[in-house]
């Protein structure tokens, strides 16, 4: 795939300038927009890989933005937030956003999240997202026969675990939020399914990171929900 | 429940070992959570009974006593006479001996059998009576004697029956049976005495008034008896009252202690605001009178603006089903409360009843008020000086590393040019450690503010501890390089109930603490541990630690440990003290110790919670 085209959509000039001195640096291409009607011109025109939006715009809200764009495109959108409360994230996550940024970030924080987000588009690219299997790093599923095999081994999963670990490979490198994730699995969005869902998935992770040393493949957002990680070198199969 | 201790003159008689045991009976009674009643009388059935009858209690349940009689006259059991007192109550009887409880139910058809039993009383009196009378006739005493016998009959009489009947008969007939047998001639109505007449005239006169005096008697003991259950109704609201914190609670006991005392439908308009909010209706059992109509909203707007009682039974919207109570006190209205009134009217002792009820839970209701606004602007005022001070030490504080990130991007920008590489190098660190110290500081004023007032701004989730420990040290990013750090994670799952962006907070705090009074190199580690009922997380160092002189202080506000002239950067002592205020509203503790060999330990712990799983 060539370099992706990074949309940079935020109203403050520092920020912005921020963000493109370090996509410049690193070699991305990027072009910019300052507000949300620009960014949708932008997009239309462009066609961007990426967005990357400030959801505090002058002229429209940010989840409106994430809800517009997501009625014709599925483009990675890494929506960026001022606010310390999770509320808004959670409501742009909702709204079909893949991941967020909280201010102040550090550019060692900006340049995880592209890189996560571009691994993940290099994957939906090389992937029939129809496949009945799916392969991440020694993590494989086969939908068909409803098994999951680590390292060549068959995981012993409860209904449940493997329910979640479904939802979370169809939404690899998305930041999935709990209400999400409960809805998918349980049908609804009940409190105490949100508290049950922490014990599952954390015995979920301990039989996928039985390797201490091993990359762990679902990341946990305290206060948000959780996402699986695409790991390197997939095994060939 | 009821517990009924019935004090008789025998009382002050008593043992004080009797003494003491009845005060252990009463005390477990309490403890069982009945309540205690104590009525005053002679005769212990009948005050039972009579309890039990006004205060509408169902079931009875006695020990059975052993009767310690005279040789002469074989008195009958308690439970005996109490059920002759009271039989359509149902009786469980407890022996005194033998650990066999059995159960007694004695269904008596009531009035019938009473009837029987009173004429039976009647009959053998009178017998008993008119043979004494002949005795002393045979013995030659006088005719007053007799009539004495005669009176004194009656006296019984009237006593252990329940209907007037029996005396006024009796008076009738004495006077009759005197008259044929004992004057002269016998077997005649015709006395030959001229003071006959006079004496059957005085007779008469005096066993009415006998009569009257012993029914009159008997009526006094039931008033008495319904005095005391009224009483111990309004004990009872008094009681309750002093227990119920809230608005809510108080309307609730109001509602209680009405339906109890009163058996009708109520309804309760509580005020928000200074006006009427939604009605909470409470129907009796057998009746809902309908409580929604226009004209019952009249009465209630009515008595709610005026103060006054309206509706049913008053002048003002007669045409009411319900009567209107102002809950208020002098101006101030707090609700209004309706009673059904349809079918019977209210008696007197159940106006008065109803009156001082709604008198006490006004009362109540103001109090809790006041007390609200007393605390509410007590806390604000507390708030007050708070953000004063914080917003004092905030802009003292926060000038100090604006001025270096100021003057070190103004020096770069002026003359970077001229600096050699190394200088700038310095400068851009400066500038990167000052912001970070800033960011951090928002972090936490955020966190503070969101722990200001009463704490209700926390979103308590179930969490799982791991997590916000991961979630912290990922923060704490490239802050930790340099350190040897270590965090053994429990083989548990080990979950609290926690605001986590607060916890994830105080555990930041609590490493960039370790980091800021420890050299670069030293160990930093996290553990947790958990009991059954807390989680235990241990953020401990290596460093110099704390001096004892220190520990107590340090988690006050604004307390910093180099901090002598006020002046010393990198001092804003608000990370600990937002540490203990978060532990705390979690209800949790937070702890400082010293590690062993040298280091600090800081400890906090956090209930623990337990979930429910979804299969």
């Amino acid at each position: 795939m060539n370099k992706p085209l990074i949309l940079i959509v935020e109203d403050d000039a520092p920020i912005r300038n921020l963000i493109a001195v370090t996509l410049e640096a690193h070699d991305y291409r990027f072009i910019t927009a300052q507000n949300a009607g620009n960014a949708l011109m932008e997009a239309t025109s462009h066609n961007p890989d990426i967005m990357l939006l400030d959801l505090g715009l002058p002229d429209m809200d940010g989840v409106a933005v994430i809800q517009k764009i997501r009625t014709w495109s599925n483009i990675p959108i890494i929506v960026i937030s001022a606010r310390s409360d999770d509320a808004d994230k959670i409501e742009a996550l909702d709204a079909g956003a893949d991941d967020y940024l909280t201010k102040p970030f550090s550019v060692d924080e900006l340049l995880a999240r592209l890189r996560v987000t571009i691994r993940r588009l290099n994957q939906t690219q090389s992937d029939n997202s129809d496949s009945p299997v799916f392969t991440n790093g020694s993590l494989r599923i086969d939908y068909a026969a409803g098994c999951a095999w680590l390292d060549e081994q068959e995981l012993h999963l409860t209904p449940i675990e493997y329910k979640l670990l479904c939802v979370l490979a169809r939404n690899c490198g998305k930041v999935l939020t709990h209400k999400y994730i409960t809805q998918q699995v349980w049908g609804t969005t009940w409190e105490n399914n949100i508290a049950s869902l922490r014990v599952f998935m954390a015995t979920l992770r301990k039989k996928l990171e039985n390797d201490p040393n091993g990359l762990p493949f679902i990341q946990t957002h305290v206060g948000i929900g959780y996402r699986m990680m695409k790991v390197d070198h997939p095994v060939c199969s | 429940m009821t517990a009924l201790f019935v004090e008789t003159p025998a009382y002050a008689l008593m043992s004080d070992e009797d003494k003491k045991r009845l005060r252990s009976n009463m005390n477990l009674a309490e403890k069982l959570g009945a309540t205690l009643e104590t009525v005053t009388g002679d005769d212990v059935p009948y005050q039972i009974a009579e309890y039990a009858r006004v205060s509408d209690a169902s079931c009875i349940v006695i020990g059975q006593t052993k009767t310690v009689g005279g040789w002469l006259r074989r008195k009958k059991s308690l439970t005996d006479r109490l059920v002759a007192y009271a039989p359509d109550l149902d009786y469980f009887i407890i022996p005194d001996h033998g650990t066999k409880t059995y159960v007694a139910k004695k269904p008596v058809e009531g009035n019938r059998k009473q009837i029987l039993m009173d004429s039976a009383v009647f009959v053998l009196s009178l017998l008993a009576c008119t043979l004494i009378g002949f005795l002393f006739s045979h013995l030659g005493f006088t005719d007053a004697n007799i009539i004495m016998v005669y009176l004194l009959g009656l006296l019984m009489v009237s006593i252990n029956t329940t209907h007037r009947a029996f005396s006024m008969v009796w008076s009738v007939i004495s006077v009759l049976l005197f008259d044929l047998l004992f004057t002269k001639p016998q077997f005649s109505i015709y006395a030959y005495g001229t003071g006959y007449p006079v004496t059957f005239l005085i007779m008469l006169i005096a066993a009415f008034i006998i009569s009257t005096l012993a029914i009159r008697l008997k009526k006094n003991a039931r008033q008495s008896a319904k005095a005391a259950q009224r009483m111990s109704v309004v004990l009872e609201t008094d009681r309750q009252l002093t227990k119920a914190k809230t608005k809510e609670e108080i309307l609730s006991v109001l509602a209680n202690q009405l339906t109890q005392l009163l058996r009708r439908s109520l309804v309760i308009y509580p005020a928000e605001n200074g006006h009427l909010g939604d009605p909470v209706f409470y129907p009796a059992a057998d009746d809902t009178v309908p409580y929604r109509t226009n004209e019952e909203r009249q009465a209630v707007e009515w008595s709610f603006s005026h103060h006054k009682r309206a509706g049913a039974t008053t002048d003002t919207y007669p045409q009411a089903a319900y009567l209107y109570y102002s809950l208020r006190v002098q101006e101030k209205a707090y609700g209004v409360v309706g009673v059904a009134v349809h079918g019977s009217l209210l008696d007197a002792s159940e106006q008065s009843m109803l009156g001082s009820v709604v008198g006490e839970c006004s009362l109540a209701l103001e109090n809790v008020r006041n007390a609200k606004e007393k605390e509410e602007s007590l806390v604000l005022a507390e708030n007050e000086r708070l953000r004063a001070n914080l917003l004092r030490a905030v802009s003292h504080d926060l000038r100090t590393p604006l001025t270096s990130i100021m003057g070190n991007a103004d020096n770069l920008l002026s003359c970077g040019d001229t600096l050699d590489r190394e200088t700038r190098l310095q400068l851009y660190t400066d500038i990167y450690t000052d912001a970070q110290w800033l960011t951090g500081m928002v972090e936490n004023l955020l966190s503070a503010s969101r722990m200001s007032g009463d704490g209700l701004n926390l979103k308590m989730t179930t969490e799982l501890m791991d997590d916000m420990i991961s979630e912290a040290v990922q923060h704490m990013g490239r802050r930790l390089d340099g350190y040897r750090f270590d965090f053994r994670k429990p083989d548990e799952l080990l979950f609290v109930k926690a605001d986590p962006r607060l916890i994830v907070q105080v555990i930041v705090n609590l490493l960039d603490n370790a980091i800021k009074y420890t050299p670069p190199g030293a160990q930093i580690a996290i553990d947790t541990t958990a009991d059954a009922a807390e989680v235990r997380v241990r953020v401990s160092d290596d460093g110099p630690g704390i001096p004892d002189d220190q520990k107590e202080h340090i988690f006050d506000l604004f307390y910093t440990s180099s901090n002598p002239t006020g002046d010393s950067r990198r001092g804003l002592g608000v990370g600990l003290a937002l540490c203990q205020s978060i532990i705390k509203a979690h209800h949790g503790a937070i702890s400082v110790s010293d590690q062993i060999p040298h280091g600090a330990v800081f400890e906090f712990t956090l209930p623990r919670s337990e979930v429910n799983m979804n299969e």
